[in-house]
């Protein structure tokens, strides 16, 4: 519509204003000047229609409102005209390149902005999707249960003097990395001359059985009661021989079929040092996971729990000796001194070290004379309990050869860890106050220590040298 | 080299929290990518002492909570009951509260969208969370019980409209072997066998069903009956380790 009215204005224009248009040439410059507007507006094909349409008006407009006769259009036009016309051409063609040079980068810078808001809605997807994957990783990595550093961390536990604690600590990692319902471990009583449960996991009242036979098995008064035959058990076969039992040995064979199998999933021998000391049984395992995966962390586990359980059973064996404090339940000098030398054997071909820390209380004569020898022992269960907690590390506890000394034995602190502990203690102790009734006391405390580090391969020798360090001390 | 103080230096005073949240920083521009690199690489998994409140709370507080991770969460919580620390104690006793409340409100929520809309995903749904809660005690056992017992009810309320077998018969022979109740749910996966033999689950839970009452010649068979799927399948490990080498029945 706009090239319509484009192209008729030429010849209304003449026809409104004649006098404007008394010349030849006058009378062609609004012909001539379609060209290039219609070419700036909508390129040079369409002012081309648009030219001959507004020519075809103006030729109409001649012949019937001028009555100009037909031959004289057909003139040969003047330089002037063709003046014009040639410049006419000039200027569309310009225009032209210029539009088209436009409308290209135009297209181009469009194309740009396309492939940027393309790409920019690709980034954000790929950011959500980021994040949600981040936020999934997250979570693993955070939550994770089966790792190695939990491992670590369980493991780390078993550094108590405790064998009780020891082995639920094994059982809680177990059902960790298992997911095991019950579970026990099982050593042999020379009294009952069977096996008794040493630490049970996930029994609500006795000795599980399994399926149809539970309500038929005699419930024994206490957990603890329950008594295994090492002639007709699993366990007793796995004591025995050493040898891990999975239930898929059932089918292998007739080997097992003489014992009662039915709270057996996956039983393994408890080896300390060289010895079997005691029996590892799985009785309810998701079937999930009973697998290659259970059977190997399980004698992992075993295996990482060796060291610590060897060196809770030497301590129980020392005590069970009978050479111990009545009141503290600490073992004596003579015990003391047969551990370090046992120990200092087992380090001549074995990695590590043992630290022997004497603790004299120096005002024990005053403390004697205000409390009770009772009091007294009462106190160095305090401060061995106050430097658990404050160490974190657990550590072996004897009596010296005074009634105001103390012995600990640490182990796998070489001579600078020696000292930094001891300082530790001191600093602990240079704010200790301890009270008994009414009275508050402060005590005060030297330290020696040496360590096998340092001070030789003989007991002789590490003791003399913390006494050493104890009489300077005392000056 | 450039230092921590450097690196990590917010504009806007804004310090996140977690890793996400320095990558939604980063994304915005007000963080710098060494925060999320940073966060990235330092987790402490919630599991290990000492304990990472912080982490727990806001693991706690995410709405869309996965049962994995509530598990996981419901351990760490366990053990935190315990500790001398009263405060601990106390925050891991609240904790817990709140584990359960979380998806005991779920299931409100199922359930009084089933009163006008009984559809059986949401049907799904209820049983799932019942489920999870079981999962949640699974160190106390009458409560696990219960839950477990309160799904199997469900199911039996809604039977008609949960007719799936890999779905809805699956999980209802689970429950049933969760709840120890191993002759009913023996019966049931036989009769679910004889109209879908080929179907992988309930040959797997026949042979779950057998391991649970000791018979193992029985595991075998049903796991080599098992109809081979995709190599990293759930079944294809345990299925090797059954039916390979020496325990071959």
């Amino acid at each position: 519509m706009e090239l319509l009215i484009l192209a008729a204005l030429p010849a209304s224009t003449g026809l409104l204003f004649p006098s404007l248009f008394d010349t030849a040439v006058l009378k062609m410059v609004p012909y001539a000047l379609v060209f290039p507007v219609v070419t700036a507006l909508r390129g040079l094909g369409w002012a081309s229609i648009t030219g001959l349409i507004a020519g075809s008006a103006g030729i109409m407009v001649q012949l019937t409102v001028a009555r100009v006769a037909p031959a004289s259009l057909l003139v040969f036009p003047d330089v002037e005209t063709i003046v014009v016309w040639l410049g006419t051409a000039a200027l569309s063609l310009a225009i032209s390149f210029l539009r088209n040079h436009s409308i290209n980068s135009r297209s181009t810078l469009l194309q740009r902005l396309r492939t940027s808001v393309h790409e920019v809605g690709q980034l954000q997807r790929k950011n959500q999707v980021l994040e949600q994957v981040n936020r999934v990783l997250e979570g693993r990595v955070s939550s994770q249960k089966d790792s190695i550093t939990f491992l670590h961390d369980q493991v780390r536990k078993l550094a108590s003097l405790n064998l009780d604690q020891a082995l639920d600590t094994i059982l809680e990692t177990i059902a960790m990395f298992t997911e095991l319902g019950s579970g026990s471990i099982w050593k042999y009583d020379d009294d009952k001359h069977g096996l008794v449960p040493a630490a049970v996991f996930g029994w609500s009242a006795g000795l599980p059985v399994a399926g149809s036979q539970a309500a038929a098995a005699p419930a024994p008064a206490s957990i603890w009661d329950a008594t295994l035959d090492p002639d007709t058990t699993v366990e007793g076969y796995v004591l025995r021989n050493r040898k891990m039992f999975s239930v898929r040995m059932l089918l292998e064979g007739s080997e097992f079929d003489r014992f009662v199998t039915d709270r057996n999933i996956i039983t393994l021998p408890v080896v300390i040092g060289a010895k079997v000391w005691g029996v590892l049984n799985i009785e309810d395992l998701p079937f999930e996971r009973y697998s290659q995966y259970t059977e190997t962390i399980l004698a992992i586990i075993l295996s990482l729990s060796e060291p610590y359980l060897r060196r809770i059973v030497e301590y129980e064996t020392l005590n069970d000796q009978g050479e111990i404090d009545p009141d503290t339940g600490y073992p004596l000098y003579s015990i003391l001194y047969r551990t370090l030398e046992s120990d200092l054997e087992r380090i001549s071909f074995e990695p590590g070290f043992v630290s022997l820390i004497v603790l004299e209380i120096i005002n024990y004569t005053e403390l004697s004379a205000l409390w009770s020898k009772d009091d007294l022992r009462h106190m160095f269960v305090a401060m061995k309990n106050d430097i658990d907690k404050l160490k974190r590390m657990k550590v072996k506890v004897f009596h010296f050869k005074e009634e105001n000394q103390l012995v600990l034995l640490a182990y796998d602190l070489d001579q600078d860890g020696t000292s930094f502990f001891c300082l530790d203690i001191l600093s602990m102790f240079s704010e200790y106050r301890f009270t008994i009734g009414d009275t508050t006391i402060p005590i005060e405390l030297v330290i020696g220590f040496s360590s096998s580090a340092q001070s030789g391969s003989s007991a002789d020798s590490m003791v003399a040298a913390a006494e050493h360090l104890l009489s300077v001390q005392r000056i | 080299m450039i230092d921590f103080k450097t690196l990590l230096h917010s504009e806007t005073g804004f310090i996140p929290r977690t890793e996400a949240q320095a990558l939604q920083g980063f994304s915005e521009g007000i963080l710098n990518p060494e925060y999320y690199i940073y966060r990235a690489v330092n987790i402490h998994p919630i599991l290990e002492e000492p304990w990472d409140v912080h982490e727990m709370d806001r693991l706690l507080a995410q709405p869309d909570l996965d049962i994995e991770t509530a598990v996981i969460l419901m351990a760490a919580f366990e053990r935190m009951i315990q500790d001398p620390d009263k405060e601990l104690a106390l925050f891991a006793a609240e904790s817990i509260n709140a584990l359960e409340r979380k998806f005991i409100t779920r299931i409100q929520g199922y359930r009084t969208t089933l009163e006008t809309m009984p559809e059986p995903g949401l049907m799904r749904n209820v049983i799932k969370e019942y489920r999870s809660l079981a999962r949640l005690h699974t160190s106390r056992p009458v409560l696990r019980s219960f839950y477990l017992e309160e799904a199997r009810l469900f199911f039996e309320e809604h039977k008609k409209s949960l007719v799936d077998p890999d779905v809805d018969i699956t999980a209802f022979i689970e429950i049933l072997l969760d709840l120890k109740l191993v002759d009913r749910a023996s019966r049931i996966i036989r009769n679910a066998l004889k109209h879908y033999p080929d179907n992988r689950n309930l040959r797997y839970l026949a042979a779950r069903s057998a391991y649970l009452e000791h018979r193992f010649s029985d595991v075998i068979k049903h796991m080599e009956l098992l109809v081979e799927g995709s190599s990293d399948d759930t079944y294809a490990a345990l299925q090797l380790f059954w039916t390979s080498g020496a325990c071959r029945g």
